[in-house]
Formats: C-alpha cells, sequence, structure tokens
C-alpha cells in the first residue's frame, strides 16, 4: 500500500513539474513601428528652414518655409504675406521635401502629419502632399521627377486660426522604392483670398 | 439524516449477495470524553448499501455479513471518523465493545476560519474572496488543508470562484442573485448554530440542488439534529477581531415533539490586524422545530446577524514602504478616536420555516419557505470642488514629483524643485483622514452646505423564497432527487447620507457635466440632502428566479453512477427612481424586462476497482444566466443593457483516483473547466480616465464591462492522509493549477458626459482586449501542505504544518491591453504609434506581475478536561509563525491608460538611453495577508 501511495506522490510531482507549459503564451497588442519623425524642435525662430535632410524649395517667387517657434514647440511655416506692399509676390509655390525613404525594406507605410491655418479664406489657398517615387534628392533634377497628389485632410476655412488638423492617416504602402514626400503651398502675396499662413507639425512615417 | 446517510453511500457503496448466515458484528458507539452514548453515528460496511445508526445506547448491530474481511467506517458530525478493519466469521456475531469516538479538532478551527471568510476584500463582497467558507464541513484531506491552512493566502479550489459554488441553508440558496457568491456575514459568528453542514465538491451529486462546479454547502438548522446539550466559549484573536463570546443551546426532542437550539455571539475589535479596522458583530439565532408525528415535523428558523466592520484600503508599494503593511489610508483621528471612512454593515435576517415530511421510509418531502430582509452599507466620503480628501491620493505623494515630465517628453522628477517636493510630500507628514480639517472646511462653507460628506452605498434587499426537496429510494439500487425553487428579489440601491461633517446640508448635483446633466434626479432639481436623505442614484432592482432538478443515482456492485439535470428561468428589471441628468429618457421608471432561460446536464461514476480502491469521474455541462449585476453595466445612472449579453456556458470534467484503507487515505485529481463567454462590469472611480476631453485631474464614476471572457482552469490536486502510528498523523497535500484566460473580450467604457438626447448609450468601444493567456488573477495557484499532528490519549493534541504558496498572480487591467493603449491621442483616432514605442517595451511594460512565492507555517493544539458532566476545552492556534510578509492579491492601476504614461509613470530615459525604473504615481495596488496571528479559545460543554 505504501508503493502505491509513494508512486501517487512520484505521479503528482511529475505532473506538477513537467506537465504544464511554462513558457508565457501572451500576444500582446503590436506596436506600429515609427520610420521618421520629425517635430521640427530644433527650430530657430523666423529663419528660412534648413532642417537636416528636407529640401526647402521656393519653386514660384522666392519665398520658402521658415522655422517657427510658438510656446517653445517648433513648426515649418508658410505665408505669402509679407507686411511690406513692395516684397509681395503674385505668385507663389513653395515646397518642403522630406528626406528619401525605401520603400522596399517594409509593408504598410502610413504617414500622418498635423496642420493648421491662419486667415484662410479661399479654397485655392491651398496645402497638398505629393509623392514622387523618381526624385533623385538633387533639387536641380526636380523637373524631372514626376510629382502625384495624395488626398488628405487639410484645414479649411472653417476651422479656428492655428488650430492643428489631424490628416489622418495616409496609405503609402502602395509606393515602391525611392520615396520622397513633399509639403506644396500655393499662394500669392497680391492676392488678400490667398494669402494665408500654413503650419505644418508632428509628421510621422511609420509601418 | 437518512439523507445525509445516502449521500454518503454514494460513494463508495456497492450491493453484495449475502449468504444467510447470522455472521455479523457489533459495537456500541461512546464519546471518548465524556464516556456517553452517541447516538444517531452513521456505521457502514465499506464497499456494501449496509448501514446502521447507532441507537440512544450507542449500540448498532449488523446481522448478516458474508464472511472475509471487512471495513466498517464510523462517521458523525464532530467527531473524527474511524475506519475499523473486522474478520467476520461465519455463524459468529463479533463484539467490537466499546468504539471511543474523539471530538473532532476540525470544529475549533472553523473557528478561526471564520475570520478569512468575513473579510472580503471589495467594496462589493467581491475581490479575492477564498473559496474556504464553502470547505469548513469537508473532510477530504486536501480540502481541509485547502481551507485551514491556505485560507489565509485566499487560495480558492480550482481557481474557481465563490458563484460557481452554492451555499444552501436547508436546501435555500444563499447565493445572492445580485453577484452570484453568498454573504457569509449573514450566518457569522453562528459557528456552533451552523455546524451541520453537508459538503460536495466540484460538481459531484447534492442532493437538494444542481449546483455549480466548484461544489455545494449545505447547512442544516433543523432543530432535531443538534446533539442536546450547551456550550459556551470565549476566544481571543488578533485578526478582524480582537474578542468573541459565543453561547448555544440545544435542547434535544422532548417526549412531545419539541426541540429547539438557541445561539449568540458577539465578535468585537477596537482595530483589527489592519490600522483602522474597528469591528462589531452580534449573531443570534433560534430554531425550533415540533414533529408531530413520524411522518410530520415543522421547523422554524430565524437568523439575525448584524456585522460592521472598518475596511482596509490596498495600497501601492510607495505607500507600504513609506508607512509600512499594516498601513490603512481609511481612517483618521476624530477627538482621540480612530474613525474609519469605509466601513461595512450587513444587516440581513432571514427567517425559515420548514416542513418535513416523511411518506414512508423510502420518501421524504422537505418544503422551505424564506423570507430575509435587510441592509448592506459600504460607506465612504464624498466631496465637491474640493481636495480629495484621500491622505494617498497621488498629488500628495512623493512620486507625484519624481515621476514629471515636461511636454517635450524630457525627464524633470529629478529637477532640484521636484526632488524638494518630493521630500515635503503631503503624505509623509499627514498619512490620515484629516477629519478636523474636513470639518473646518464644511463649517466655513460661503453657503452653508457641506463640501465633504460621509454616504453610504446601500443595498437594500427583500427576497422570498420557497422550494421543496423530493428525495426517493426508488429500488435498491436507484435514488432520486429533485426540487424546485422559487426567488423573487427586490433590490433598492441607493446613495444614504450619513453624516454632513459638520455642514448644514449637500448639495445633491454631479460634480461633472454640465447644466441639467448635474442633476441626478430631474423630478427633484436642485435638492438640498440631509443625514438620512436619499441622493445621487436611487433605483430598484427586480429579479425573479425558478429554477427545478432532478437527480437519478445508481449503486451497483462495481459502479455507481448518476445524471442530474436542471432547468432554470430567470427574469431581471431595473426601475429608476431618479430621473438622471444625464438620462432623462431612459434612466427613470422601469426598463424592459430581461430574461434568461438556462439548462444543466452532468453525470459521473465511480469504479470500483476493490474495496479500498476506486476511480471517480464527472462531467458538467450548464449555462449560467449572467448575475444581476452584471446585467445593467450602468444602473446606478440608467436602464441600458447590452445587446449581447449572454449567459456563460460552463464545462468542467475531472477525474480521480482514491485509497481508502483505515491507515490511509488519499486521493489524486485532475480537473478542467472551461467558462466560456463571461461578462464582468466593474465600476471604479478613475482618475481622469481618457474619453477624449482634456485631464481635468478629477476622477471620475466609470463603469466598464467586458464581454465574451473566457476562462480556462486546469490542474491536479492531491490529499493524503496517513497514520503513521495510533498518535501520529501525517498529511500531504497539494496543488498544481493554471488558470487563465482564453479569450480576447471586448471592452466598453460608459462615459456619462457624452449622453445626448439622441444618445443615450454613451459608450466608448476599446475593441478587443489581448488578454488570452494571461493568469487569472487573486489566488496562488500552486499550493503543498505537509503536517504531522500528534494526538495524545489524554486528549490533548498538536499539530504543526508548512504550506507553500506560489504562482499568485495580479489582476491585469484589460484597457490596457487594447489597441487603444499604443496609439497616440495625438492625432486622434488613428493607428500611429507613440514613435518611442517598441515591441520589447510594450511587452515588458504589460507583463503580468508574480507575487513572490512564500512559505506559512502554523501550529495548533488543543487540550480538554471532564470534570463532573462539563468538558472544559482550549484550543490554539498559531498561523504564520515566522510573520511572513506577503501579497494576496492586488490589481493594475487603469489611469496609465496609454503606453507613454504607463512608460513614463514607471521609468526614465538615463543619459544612455537605457529605462530606468523610478517609483510610479499609479503603481499597482495590493493586498496583503496577515502577518502572525494567534487565536485562543476556552470552551465549556454541558
Amino acid at each position: 500500500m505504501k508503493k502505491i501511495s509513494l508512486y501517487a506522490i512520484a505521479a503528482m510531482c511529475a505532473l506538477a513539474f513537467t506537465g504544464c507549459t511554462s513558457e508565457s503564451d501572451i500576444e500582446n497588442k503590436q506596436t506600429k513601428r515609427t520610420l521618421f519623425i520629425e517635430n521640427f524642435s530644433d527650430n530657430t525662430d523666423n529663419t528660412n528652414l534648413d532642417t537636416p535632410g528636407w529640401i526647402n524649395y521656393a519653386q514660384i517667387g522666392t519665398y520658402k518655409f521658415t522655422e517657427e517657434i510658438f510656446e517653445g514647440n517648433g513648426y515649418a511655416q508658410f505665408t505669402s504675406f509679407q507686411s511690406q506692399a513692395s516684397n509681395r509676390q503674385p505668385l507663389n509655390v513653395a515646397w518642403l521635401i522630406s528626406p528619401a525613404f525605401d520603400m522596399d525594406q517594409q509593408e504598410g507605410e502610413k504617414l500622418v502629419f498635423q496642420a493648421a491655418h491662419a486667415f484662410l479664406s479661399s479654397a485655392d489657398n491651398t496645402l497638398e502632399l505629393m509623392v514622387s517615387t523618381d526624385f533623385d534628392g538633387n533639387i536641380a533634377n526636380f523637373n524631372q521627377a514626376s510629382w502625384v497628389n495624395i488626398p488628405v485632410k487639410t484645414p479649411t476655412v472653417f476651422n479656428d486660426f492655428y488650430e492643428y488638423v489631424n490628416s489622418g492617416e495616409v496609405d503609402l504602402s502602395r509606393f515602391q522604392g525611392t520615396l520622397h514626400f513633399a509639403f506644396k503651398v500655393k499662394g500669392s502675396g497680391t492676392n488678400q483670398n490667398l494669402d494665408a499662413t500654413y503650419q505644418i507639425d508632428n509628421i510621422r512615417l511609420y509601418y | 439524516m437518512r439523507k445525509l446517510v445516502f449521500s454518503i453511500l454514494f460513494v463508495m457503496q456497492v450491493v453484495f449477495v449475502f449468504a444467510q448466515s447470522g455472521s455479523g458484528v457489533t459495537g456500541k458507539v461512546v464519546d471518548s470524553k465524556t464516556q456517553k452514548p452517541l447516538q444517531n453515528v452513521v456505521v457502514t460496511i465499506l464497499n456494501s448499501p449496509l448501514t446502521e445508526l447507532t441507537d440512544a445506547s450507542g449500540k448498532f448491530t449488523f446481522k448478516e455479513l458474508s464472511q472475509g474481511n471487512q471495513v466498517l467506517e464510523i462517521k458523525t458530525q464532530g467527531y473524527t471518523e474511524q475506519m475499523i478493519p473486522v474478520e467476520i466469521v461465519s455463524g459468529k456475531i463479533l463484539d467490537l465493545g466499546v468504539v471511543l469516538f474523539v471530538e473532532d479538532q476540525t470544529q475549533e478551527q472553523q473557528l478561526s476560519l471564520v475570520t478569512i471568510t468575513e473579510n472580503d476584500l471589495g467594496d462589493d463582497n467581491s475581490g479575492s474572496e477564498s473559496t474556504s467558507g464553502l470547505l469548513q464541513a469537508s473532510r477530504d484531506v486536501y480540502q481541509q488543508a485547502a481551507a485551514f491552512n491556505w485560507g489565509q493566502a485566499r487560495f480558492r479550489i480550482r481557481g474557481l470562484d465563490n458563484e460557481y459554488g452554492t451555499t444552501m441553508i436547508n436546501g435555500v440558496s444563499m447565493n445572492k442573485i445580485y453577484d452570484g457568491r453568498p454573504q457569509w456575514s449573514n450566518w457569522g459568528g453562528l459557528n456552533d448554530a451552523t455546524r451541520n453542514q453537508e459538503f460536495t465538491s466540484g460538481s459531484a451529486p447534492s442532493d437538494y440542488t444542481f449546483g455549480g462546479i466548484l461544489g455545494t454547502q449545505e447547512i442544516n438548522t433543523r432543530a432535531s439534529i443538534y446533539r442536546k446539550g450547551s456550550r459556551i466559549s470565549f476566544s481571543g484573536t488578533n485578526t478582524n477581531y480582537s474578542w468573541r463570546t459565543m453561547g448555544t443551546h440545544a435542547s434535544g426532542m422532548n417526549a412531545k415533539g419539541w426541540a429547539f437550539v438557541v445561539s449568540a455571539s458577539r465578535r468585537w475589535a477596537e482595530e483589527g490586524y489592519f490600522e483602522g479596522t474597528d469591528y462589531s458583530a452580534n449573531s443570534l439565532f433560534a430554531s425550533v422545530e415540533k414533529k408531530f408525528n413520524d411522518h410530520h415535523s415543522l421547523n422554524f428558523t430565524s437568523i439575525y446577524a448584524q456585522n460592521y466592520r472598518g475596511k482596509n484600503s490596498p495600497n501601492t508599494q510607495e505607500v507600504t514602504d513609506i508607512a509600512g503593511v499594516k498601513y490603512n489610508s481609511y481612517w483618521g483621528w476624530q477627538d482621540g478616536e480612530k474613525r474609519n471612512s469605509r466601513v461595512k454593515t450587513v444587516e440581513e435576517p432571514i427567517l425559515m420555516l420548514s416542513h418535513y415530511w416523511k411518506f414512508n421510509s423510502k420518501t421524504s418531502l422537505n418544503t422551505n419557505l424564506s423570507y430575509q430582509i435587510g441592509k448592506i452599507g459600504n460607506s465612504r466620503l464624498d466631496f465637491q470642488g474640493q481636495d480629495n480628501p484621500d491622505p494617498t491620493y497621488y498629488r500628495n505623494l512623493p512620486s507625484f514629483y519624481t515621476t514629471q515630465f515636461d511636454d517635450n517628453g524630457n525627464y524633470i522628477g529629478n529637477s532640484a524643485t521636484n526632488v524638494l517636493e518630493a521630500s515635503r510630500a503631503k503624505f509623509l507628514t499627514n498619512r490620515q483622514i484629516n477629519w478636523n480639517e474636513i470639518y473646518d472646511a464644511n463649517r466655513l462653507s460661503t453657503d452653508g452646505n457641506s463640501y465633504y460628506v460621509l454616504y453610504e452605498d446601500r443595498t437594500d434587499d427583500e427576497q422570498f423564497n420557497a422550494n421543496t426537496i423530493l428525495t426517493s429510494q426508488l429500488s435498491d439500487n436507484v435514488m432520486m432527487n429533485g426540487a424546485v425553487n422559487f426567488r423573487k428579489l427586490r433590490s433598492n440601491n441607493f446613495q444614504y447620507l450619513l453624516d454632513l461633517l459638520g455642514g448644514n446640508y449637500y448639495k445633491d448635483f454631479d460634480n461633472f457635466g454640465t447644466g441639467s446633466q448635474q442633476e441626478p434626479d430631474l423630478n427633484n432639481p436642485n435638492r438640498r440632502v440631509y443625514e438620512g436623505d436619499k441622493f445621487g442614484y436611487n433605483y430598484n432592482l427586480y429579479a425573479t428566479t425558478i429554477d427545478a432538478f432532478t437527480q437519478f443515482k445508481f449503486t451497483y456492485k462495481k459502479v455507481d453512477f448518476y445524471m442530474a439535470q436542471s432547468y432554470s428561468k430567470a427574469y431581471y428589471q431595473r426601475e429608476g427612481l431618479y430621473r438622471n441628468g444625464y438620462y432623462p429618457t431612459n434612466s427613470f421608471g422601469k426598463s424592459e424586462k430581461i430574461s434568461f432561460d438556462n439548462f444543466g446536464f452532468k453525470g459521473g461514476m465511480t469504479y470500483k476497482i476493490s474495496g479500498r480502491h476506486f476511480i471517480d469521474l464527472n462531467g458538467y455541462y450548464a449555462t449560467k444566466a449572467p448575475n444581476l449585476r452584471n446585467t445593467f453595466p450602468n444602473a446606478r445612472a440608467n436602464n441600458n443593457v447590452y445587446d449581447n449579453l449572454e449567459s456563460e456556458v460552463i464545462s468542467s470534467t475531472d477525474a480521480s483516483y482514491i485509497i481508502k484503507t483505515p491507515k490511509m487515505k488519499m486521493r489524486l485529481t485532475g480537473f478542467y473547466s472551461y467558462i466560456k463567454g463571461s461578462t464582468e462590469t466593474s465600476f471604479f472611480f478613475a482618475d481622469a480616465i481618457d474619453d477624449g476631453s482634456d485631464d481635468n485631474g478629477d476622477s471620475a464614476f466609470v463603469a466598464e464591462t467586458i464581454n465574451g471572457l473566457n476562462k480556462k482552469n486546469v490542474g491536479v490536486e492531491f490529499g493524503l492522509e496517513y497514520q503513521l502510528s495510533k498518535t501520529i498523523k501525517m498529511t500531504l497535500a497539494g496543488t498544481y493549477g493554471e488558470f487563465t484566460y482564453d479569450s480576447n473580450p471586448t471592452v466598453q467604457l460608459n462615459i456619462d458626459d457624452q449622453a445626448t438626447a439622441t444618445n443615450t448609450f454613451p459608450i466608448r468601444d476599446y475593441g478587443k482586449a489581448n488578454m488570452k493567456n494571461y493568469r487569472q488573477p487573486g489566488m496562488p495557484q500552486t499550493a503543498a501542505s505537509f503536517g504531522l499532528e500528534y494526538r495524545a490519549p489524554k486528549f490533548w493534541w498538536i499539530g504543526a504544518n508548512a504550506n507553500y504558496l506560489a504562482n499568485n498572480y495580479i489582476d491585469v487591467a484589460p484597457i490596457l491591453r487594447t489597441d487603444a493603449f499604443l496609439q497616440d491621442p495625438t492625432f486622434g483616432n488613428s493607428g500611429t504609434p507613440f514613435y518611442e514605442a517598441t515591441q520589447e517595451r510594450v511587452d515588458q511594460l504589460l507583463e503580468q506581475e508574480k507575487f513572490k512565492d512564500f512559505t506559512l507555517v502554523n501550529l495548533t493544539g488543543g487540550k480538554s478536561w471532564k470534570v463532573g458532566n462539563q468538558t472544559f476545552g482550549f484550543f490554539a492556534s498559531i498561523n504564520n509563525v515566522f510573520d511572513i510578509t506577503y501579497k494576496t492579491g492586488g490589481f493594475e492601476q487603469a489611469r496609465n491608460s496609454s503606453f507613454r504614461q504607463l512608460n513614463q509613470d514607471v521609468s526614465h530615459l538615463d543619459t544612455n538611453g537605457a529605462y530606468v525604473a523610478h517609483t510610479p504615481s499609479f503603481g499597482p495596488k495590493y493586498f496583503y495577508g496577515f502577518g502572525r496571528t494567534y487565536f485562543v479559545n476556552l470552551y465549556i460543554n454541558f
């Protein structure tokens, strides 16, 4: 009888120590990975934007994006408005072009950013998101590249001044190869309806 | 008594064909101490259906036994059972002479046990309640270890909540319809009067109910079954209470057919084990029976138990490190006395009329009518527009300063200012509630109103039960049980103003929301309330349940088996008595009537390998209606019910190998249970839960509902009792379990201030929470016990046991396991991750905390003396001899509901970019077990 009880104890111990799993099988939610982040945190207030990696390009007119800081927060800004009438230009098209991204290294890339406006009064005073996969990063070759417009949510006249509007998730996963995205602002210093200010901040590329 | 006999028989009977030889055995059972004969002791020939009850002179005789080796089993309530091997010789009646029966010290241990079962942790009878209360009557070695040795560590049999067990008084279920759990306080302190208990384990058959998968406990209060006599006891302990007195008298049945039992007890403490936990409980019991004839008896039972208990707070590690394990944030000094702000009071008397109808020796019917009315209150402080009076409020703690980050995410908790502020944080010098400050604030209020009040969340229940239980021995081999139960509940729930704390009145309005939303009752706006008024919320819950079961038990030579089936129907309804400002259209008046139909089937068998070796198998499948609490997810405010509310599906199976010999008892069991589709509603004060609005630093009352949670419980149990010598007994018990979640449930938060005229059910859907394979919390999932007991022939005994408890896990917050946790709210409702998040860090932060394992050593001992006709006795125990500090449970705070908040709360980066842990501001809160405690009991039986 003693034997049986010993066997039983042995069986119990065996079950307890080997019979069950020891590794955790927990699968937590998977966080997405951030490829690129731009907060313009190294800005110098009221200077032409020279954030490393970015190309600041005036396609028409001479005005470019500037670095601004408000209450410690840096952001990129473009406006055609100039206080001196003599400095105003009839048409400005300015580009803020991102660094290059290798879209073959991962899948499911998405872009978000935040934009705000001030004094926006016309839908013709546009902020657009543009994407190119054949731009070689040399601004001299800008015109050889093809740029496509990606529909995205930007501030409208119905938004309050300086209120950041979320772009919503922009799916860039269909692009292959080397990708640049760019913010393109069109305005006029001589037309009061087209001289609004655009501010851009909190840019994220993730997958 | 017959029922008891049959249920005992079930496990181990075999029908033998006996030779008519006149062979047999006889004996006389007497109390070892008093030498008085014991009547109605059950004597069974193991492995046979033969059972005798001893007569008034303690004698029993079996006359027609077949020759050979047999084992006699002798047992009765309150005494240690005995097994006596006998060799039956053909044609002779073997006389065993006097069989000395020793009082079972388990009943002494039960006294100290109740201190555990009444110490439920949550506001609401919930928390990590152990299953010890249920197991009191069990004589199984393993279950006794679970109850007496592991109960203090909040061990739960098979990892199951008490709502999966059934606790009955005279067959009437005492499990509350509201949360499915028994309210032990309803008969607390009446140990002597509730001593007649039958216990069935797991899904094994009970004669009274279909039951759940944890087990059933039937407390029988019929006056005639109490052993005649009186008992007075006095105890001292340092657990929940300090002192207890109890007196009980049972008359026994007199010649005119009357029997009565009365019992009374009082337990009290100025301060229990934890600081500021005062205690006061008074209990009265009376049961009277009139036997009209051999067929009819009537019994009337009344139980009145008042319980007042100052609660103790769960604390963060930071608070414990500063203030100690016994620290309790709920009390403060007032006029030289410790006043606790969180008091639980229970007062729910039970009246029960029972009719016993014995048709013949084979069939009986027991019908009970019961009525219970009373109140449960849980007090706390409420405040308007003032600082939170909780001394452990997060802004009062050093960690508030040392967890600071600037807007750019840079750690500034180590800045000179923050370090200085942390060193003079309010909690360091003000650890308790400041009643004087509260009274001063109220006295100086501009409008004369109280800013702070003490109120109670009250539940005033009125419940009517009727049941009838049929027991019939259909043939030698077949026994039938059946019962029908009807329950009707009216439950009034409201906030009750206890104390204005020096002010003149209190404004009944909601701190949150705007405009008319702030009115708790639009039918009665801008109300001033006074002490004794209801306010805040006020509603009735109605429930009607009907259930029925039948059960057939078959006993044959080699095998016994049973099958049972049940059907139940439940109707629930809410009736709002206030028109809530957030929900003007769906809070006042009656809700729709919700109904559930449920079925259950179970069956099992015992295979008798030999007279000493058994294999026992059980299977169970049933659906279970959600309890009342989980049906109305925001009952305080509105009539809403989730569309996807469904019954749980419960299945369970277990297999045991059992050995029973005169010297050794052993059981090895493997079990598996699966509970599918649980709904869990929890209510908590959350500091600024993310409701889309800005953090205002205030706290809001939030109702969280989790749907579709599956639970899987697998494990083994082992128990061995071995009589090393006539005086020394060894016990060994152990279990290994894996109790996990097995699904990813949906999480929804009810957010009142987003209610509008068109959105009357404002929920934020958090989607699925990845809970699968997390451990179920709040109980050791591994336990082992080794004990030795020496019982001297001269009526004294000592015992010692060592217990190892491990694999207890924290209660994880589902909301942290949803997608929302990983989404940077800066970008609105998009899937944008926190840029600093890596999967490695996410997994680190969400890792379920496992509490340290620990070993508890307990000592017990006792002695009794016979002086004339009286017996004096003494029982003492020391639990946790080495004063080990251990956590019994804990929960994650959901305040840090995003990766960044949680990550910053627990750590910062050093100059190398590596994470350095710091003391979190919203760290988990923990419950602790008692350190070294003692229990001493002195009693006189006469």
